[in-house]
């Protein structure tokens, strides 16, 4: 039990913990423009979380650079990924919430 | 490894949260953002049970998975919006 | 600013940006994992300064990959500049919204150009 060994445990459990409160906010979030913020989120940060404390736990520098390769390819696209049905969204014309001041988007749109 | 089983439970977790909200969806929009969810909760969750089993190439799985999620976002994407970009 | 501070503007972002998470990530999850909505959802429309492509890409990125923030694409406004649509939710009114998203893209262009922010008195990059 090290402390490289603690240290990527705990990180395992931080990225779940985002991981859980994306999954929560899915469920409670009111519409899809908030879901895809929280899911956008728990993508990049929570996957980058999870495979480095994954890293960590199985050390040497094999699996170190495939991690490394895999975060960065992972924080990369899931932003875009989460941009691209966002904006498809929009341009489907799925609602807003009715507390969202959408005025900008309005004028957009038409 | 008691840290790596808790996130596994964690991710199981968010695994059912976004099957729920595809299931419920109510929208297909709201079905798209929760098979994303879905994709990435599968990903992390192959990585944590590759490390418990102690399997040398998980991170290779991790990094094929992942190009495969971003594609499938843009499929998602391309699927809401009628084939129009 | 000289070229060669690049790397120290560099890393100075990045760790300003990883601070920036881990502080709105606190108010997504206290309002997430707690009963009732405090969220206040708007759309804003981010005038961008960003010049070159990459930058306009990467300025959406950080934005969604902050939580409680989502780009959702790119419209030019009348004078033919690039315009951000951004969703925020939890930005008490729109100036405030501005303010932050502003901020943030000045300091990734002094994070990421050679020369720190282009000089708008020599005009656009070419």
């Amino acid at each position: 039990m090290s402390w490289v060994d603690l240290t990527g445990q705990a990180l395992c459990v931080l990225g779940a913990l985002v991981f859980v409160a994306a999954g929560v906010g899915l469920l409670r979030l009111p519409d899809i423009y908030t879901r895809a913020s929280a899911v956008a989120t728990a993508a990049g940060i929570g996957v980058a979380l999870v495979v480095a404390g994954a890293a960590l736990v199985q050390p040497g520098w094999d699996p170190t650079i495939r991690a490394v390769v895999a975060i960065v390819f992972q924080v990369a696209t899931s932003a875009v990924g989460a941009i691209a049905i966002a904006r498809a969204a929009v341009l489907s014309r799925h609602r807003f919430s009715p507390e969202t001041d959408d005025s900008v988007l309005a004028e957009e749109l038409d | 490894m008691i840290g790596v089983e808790i996130a596994m439970v964690g991710v199981g977790l968010t695994i059912l949260l976004s099957v729920v909200r595809i299931v419920i969806g109510p929208t297909e929009g709201d079905r798209a953002i929760g098979a994303d969810l879905l994709a990435f909760s599968i990903i992390a969750m192959i990585a944590l049970v590759g490390v418990r089993a102690g399997s040398e190439g998980v991170f290779d799985l991790v990094l094929v998975a992942t190009l495969v999620a971003f594609l499938a976002a843009l499929a998602l994407a391309r699927l809401l919006n009628r084939g129009a970009r | 600013m000289s070229t060669w501070s690049l790397p120290w503007r560099f890393v100075r972002f990045a760790a300003w940006y990883l601070l920036e998470v881990v502080r709105s990530s606190w108010s997504v999850l206290s309002d997430v994992l707690t009963t009732g909505h405090r969220s206040t959802p708007r759309v804003v429309r981010l005038p961008l300064e960003s010049i070159r492509d990459g930058h306009a890409a990467l300025i959406g990125v950080l934005i969604t990959l902050t939580p409680g923030t989502l780009a959702l694409g790119v419209v030019h406004a009348a004078d033919g500049r690039r315009e951000l649509l951004v969703h925020s939710m939890y930005h008490f009114d729109e100036p405030s919204a501005l303010e932050d998203l502003i901020d943030m893209e000045a300091r990734m262009l002094r994070g990421t150009t050679l020369h720190g922010v282009p000089d708008p008195s020599k005009g656009a990059e070419p």
